[in-house]
């Protein structure tokens, strides 16, 4: 299982497989963009850049296609130095945010536009683009012109274009962006499925951190040019490295507590209050390692929230006042206040619909399931 | 009411009634008093006749000059396009702040009146200017040597006119080629001048025709340049025509000639003008046509 | 780094090919300014600076009565265009029907493309025929229907951009039609109908052919004096008299970008 030999020659292959990129810098002008990149993309990956609009994630993208060149550092791809590659010899198949199809030539052209830059005979450069369309279930559209198709359909278009000619990369900047919020949800799916039966090295571009979250094997999230994290999509979003990462991938609690070590356990006070952590909270305390001022991080679906009874208030729930509740479909999002903090809640619709009269200004008791402990930061 | 309906109409009228009346003065009628006069070779009182219809079959020369007459403007508006290209390209990659300040400079020549711009070339290319003493210490000229007074030299003028608008029209079109067009013909292998074969070209097509369109229709009609610097063998049919009219007082067989250039000029047009689908023809006979799965 | 180059870049190679596109270009031009200024009144090297040449312009040369009898004929014209050309406009956006717009505008663009020397050829058979022959009013009528068209299709385009809404709720708001447009549609027009106006001035300045054909024996704008003076050769005085046109040309130019013209006439920019 640990065998060296096994180890080192998975090294090597990893080497020579798949997209590295080392040290890469790129400024305009005084400003830095891309301070310092190294990642690695392993063949058949589908990774993902997550950031803001700012954060140089384009850029990275760019320069590994080869249309701007990076200031230092290096970029190879299955063992090749592809750094100063001019754009038309990489094999790097890139599906723009605008999609970018030739306006003067049909679906069919489009697509064996690549294959025709290699040289491809007329019969088998058909029957290539036949196979694409099939995959990108665009069967009946050869000979349409880009202008009559919707933007979902130019989308599969400009992939089936950027697939035929079997690239050793596929770049994807922000993919889903143009389109409406119902037909992202079915592009995605297809593109996830996509990547899966051809297994080719993906690396897409995104600002939307719930695209990333379902697509990717594996995110890396950029900030203001510096990859701040990068792992799975469950340990990127139970585990973020810092307030950034963590406030990017979703909606984020934070309340400042104190911690009181006690001679039977730990416990927490949020303003007035005593709160005795569940066990999962125990282990995150434990984890941060600090002690006094502190700030709880958890996210909405980590806090639960129940209607105040008459009896007296339970040890492990805190004591709040319900401002509102707003209906998302399948969820509501709960909102309340605890000790002069907002706090925000997901729950299930059927079981806040179900249960009991919800009015603002109810009193409610609130569990922190799980969360994060972070140093304190400023009062409030 | 009928009333406010009849105001209204009565308001449309006078509208267009000023330029209206002017333009059909000035425009209509005089092509219409054109064609009838070509009939008329005994004067405005005398009966029709097909007389300078026949003179014009009988002198081939008139049909040659109309021949060199198109040859030239045809060569001239290819000359400009082949030199407007390239910086009409550049011009569409620029920045916008310099793309608005090299437009803008164009615009200056193209203002200019063409007697001006006549007047400056007759200068640069006469044999005592410096442009002439330089090319001669350069050893490229003979020394009294000039091309002032040739054919060349209209052609040159002409091109040099029409250059910023050639430029203008190429430029609107070549503006609508997206960069990002061009990446992504590089990412799918195609080389500077694949992109500029596949991508560029079919593109920018449509305003290739309708600059030489544009500039051609001037062209063949040309009467001061070849007067000016076309010397002895230089004079196309722009001048013939306006020698019928005013000094040879012969208005008929005036009108006659100036029926050819147009219909000439009208031929060519409509030859470019058929180019176009013509064009889009060929891009797609590269195609790959892929029956429906 | 290396020869990779930012694909969206302006290689200096491209500014090359662009620099030298406007040398040739402005090169004519530029001669004659640099000269305006040359004492040889051959126009020869070596180079010694003087103003001498502006001088003689306006003390003794003949050309500034020419120059001052287009001035004031292309303000005429231009004046007229603007207002015939604005009337028409309205017309064609507000009034016309579909026919009445493809005849409209079939005659427009008649006079701006036959070629001028037809037209200008065919205008004075008109005018001898109806008695007015070559005159100052023949030359005037024969401008004016080639500049009018530039007005036209000028203020039409910004005028078919104007959201017919605007003139809707002027309406709503108690405003007859003459109101209508001289509060609302007239000032959202101006630059329009300005623009239109300068280069109708410059249409008209510069039109040889047709002034060629139609003036008076005796009388000489500019263009026609600059004709019968290129025969004789190298004129210093039109040296200056060029280096003058051209600055006001810039500064008209500037002028139009300010009001926000983009085309300047230049085809492309006709509806």
């Amino acid at each position: 299982m640990n065998a060296p030999w096994a180890q080192s020659s998975l090294g090597a292959a990893e080497e020579n497989s798949g997209l590295h990129v080392i040290d890469v810098h790129k400024g305009y002008g005084q400003t830095a963009v891309l301070k310092g990149i190294t990642l690695h993309v392993p063949h058949n990956a589908f990774h993902l850049l997550l950031g803001p609009s700012g954060s140089g994630k384009t850029t990275l993208l760019r320069i590994i296609a080869g249309f701007t060149p990076a200031d230092s550092g290096r970029v190879t791809l299955a063992g090749r130095d592809i750094t100063a590659m001019l754009p038309e010899r990489r094999n790097i198949g890139v599906v723009f945010q605008n999609y970018a199809l030739f306006p003067h030539m049909s679906v069919a052209q489009n697509i064996g536009f690549g294959l025709r830059m290699r040289g491809m005979a007329r019969a088998e450069r058909e029957q290539r683009i036949r196979d694409v369309l099939a995959l990108v279930r665009m069967g009946g559209f050869a000979q349409r012109m880009p202008a009559a198709l919707s933007g979902g359909q130019q989308q599969r278009v400009a992939l089936a274009r950027a697939l035929v000619i079997e690239p050793e990369l596929l770049l994807l900047d922000e993919p889903l962006s143009a389109l409406d919020r119902k037909i992202r949800q079915e592009v995605r799916e297809e593109l996830k499925r996509i990547q899966a039966e051809t297994r080719v090295t993906t690396v897409m571009v995104t600002h939307d951190q719930e695209e990333a979250l379902f697509l990717a094997d594996r995110v890396l999230v950029l900030e203001a040019g510096v990859i701040r994290q990068q792992g799975a999509p469950a340990e990127i979003y139970q585990q973020p490295a810092d307030e950034f990462v963590a406030g990017f991938l979703g909606p984020l609690n934070v309340v400042p507590a104190a911690i009181e070590r006690q001679a039977d356990g730990v416990m927490l006070r949020v303003g007035g209050q005593h709160l005795a952590p569940t066990s999962a909270l125990r282990d995150a305390i434990a984890a941060a390692g600090l002690s006094g001022p502190v700030r709880l991080a958890a996210r909405p679906e980590q806090l639960a929230v129940t209607l105040a009874t008459a009896a007296a208030r339970p040890p492990d729930a805190l004591a709040g006042r319900l401002l509102g509740i707003d209906f998302a479909g399948a969820v509501v999002i709960i909102h309340v206040e605890v000790e002069a903090h907002r706090l925000a809640i997901l729950a299930l619709s059927p079981d806040v619909i179900a249960g009991g009269p919800w009015e603002p200004g109810r009193a409610v008791w609130v569990r922190i399931r799980q969360g994060r402990v972070l140093p304190g930061g400023s009062a409030g | 009411m009928a009333s406010r309906a009849l105001r209204a109409r009565l308001t449309g009228i006078l509208l267009l009634l000023p330029a209206g009346l002017l333009l059909a003065v000035m425009v209509l009628i005089p092509l219409a008093v054109l064609v009838w006069f070509s009939f008329a070779p005994e004067g405005a009182d005398a009966p029709l006749s097909l007389d300078s219809y026949a003179r014009l079959f009988a002198t081939p020369l008139y049909f040659h000059l109309a021949m060199k007459t198109m040859l030239t403007a045809g060569l001239a508006a290819l000359l400009t396009a082949a030199l407007g290209w390239a910086p009409a390209w550049v011009l569409s990659r620029l920045a916008p702040r310099a793309r608005t300040a090299t437009l803008l400079a164009i615009i200056v020549p193209y203002l200019t009146s063409y007697l001006l711009l006549i007047y400056s070339v007759f200068v640069i290319l006469g044999p005592g200017s410096p442009v002439m003493v330089t090319l001669r210490l350069l050893g490229l000229a003979a020394p009294g040597a000039s091309i002032l007074y040739t054919q060349a030299a209209t052609v040159v003028m002409l091109v040099y006119e029409n250059l910023p608008v050639m430029v203008f029209v190429l430029f609107s079109g070549m503006q609508r080629i997206d960069t990002t067009l061009l990446a992504a013909a590089g990412s799918l292998g195609a080389t500077r001048w694949a992109r500029l074969r596949h991508i560029i070209l079919p593109m920018a097509a449509p305003s290739l025709v309708s600059g030489l369109i544009i500039v051609f229709v001037p062209m063949g009609g040309a009467f001061v340049e070849p007067a000016i610097l076309g010397g002895p063998n230089g004079l196309l049919l722009g001048n013939v025509i306006a020698d019928q009219m005013t000094r040879a007082d012969d208005p008929s067989f005036g009108s006659v000639l100036s029926l050819l250039l147009l219909l000439a000029t009208l031929a060519i047009v409509a030859l470019l003008a058929g180019l176009r689908p013509a064009l889009h023809r060929l891009t797609s006979r590269w195609s790959d046509h892929v029956a429906p799965a | 780094m290396s020869r990779l180059r930012d694909i969206d870049a302006v290689s200096p190679g491209m500014v090359t090919v662009l620099g030298l596109g406007l040398a040739l270009l402005f090169l004519p031009l530029l001669v004659i300014i640099a000269l305006s200024f040359n004492a040889s009144p051959y126009g020869t090297l070596p180079f010694q600076a003087t103003l001498h040449w502006y001088g003689t312009l306006f003390a003794r040369s003949g050309l500034l009565g020419p120059t001052w009898l287009s001035l004031k004929l292309s303000a005429l014209v231009a004046a007229s265009a603007a207002l015939l050309g604005t009337m028409g406009a309205v017309w064609l956006v507000r009034r016309a029907g579909r026919l009445g717009a493809v005849l409209f505008r079939g005659t427009l663009l008649a006079a701006i493309t036959v070629p001028w020397l037809i037209l200008g050829l065919a205008m004075l058979l008109v005018m001898n025929a109806i008695g007015l022959g070559r005159s100052l009013l023949s030359i005037y009528l024969g401008l004016l229907a080639i500049s009018l068209p530039y007005v036209v299709f000028i203020v039409a385009t910004r005028l078919q951009a104007i959201d017919p809404d605007l003139e809707h709720a002027a309406r709503s708001l108690g405003a007859g039609a003459l109101a209508t447009f001289a509060l609302v549609t007239a000032p959202l027009i101006l630059p329009a109908i300005l623009s239109g106006t300068l280069i109708a001035f410059v249409m008209a300045f510069n039109n040889f052919l047709i002034q060629y054909f139609l003036a008076p024996f005796g009388t000489q704008t500019l263009p026609l004096k600059i004709y019968t003076l290129i025969r004789v050769g190298y004129l210093p005085d039109l040296n200056a008299l060029a280096t003058l046109i051209v600055a006001t040309t810039c500064l008209l130019i500037l002028l139009l970008h300010r009001l926000g013209l983009r085309n300047a006439g230049l085809p492309g920019s006709t509806p």
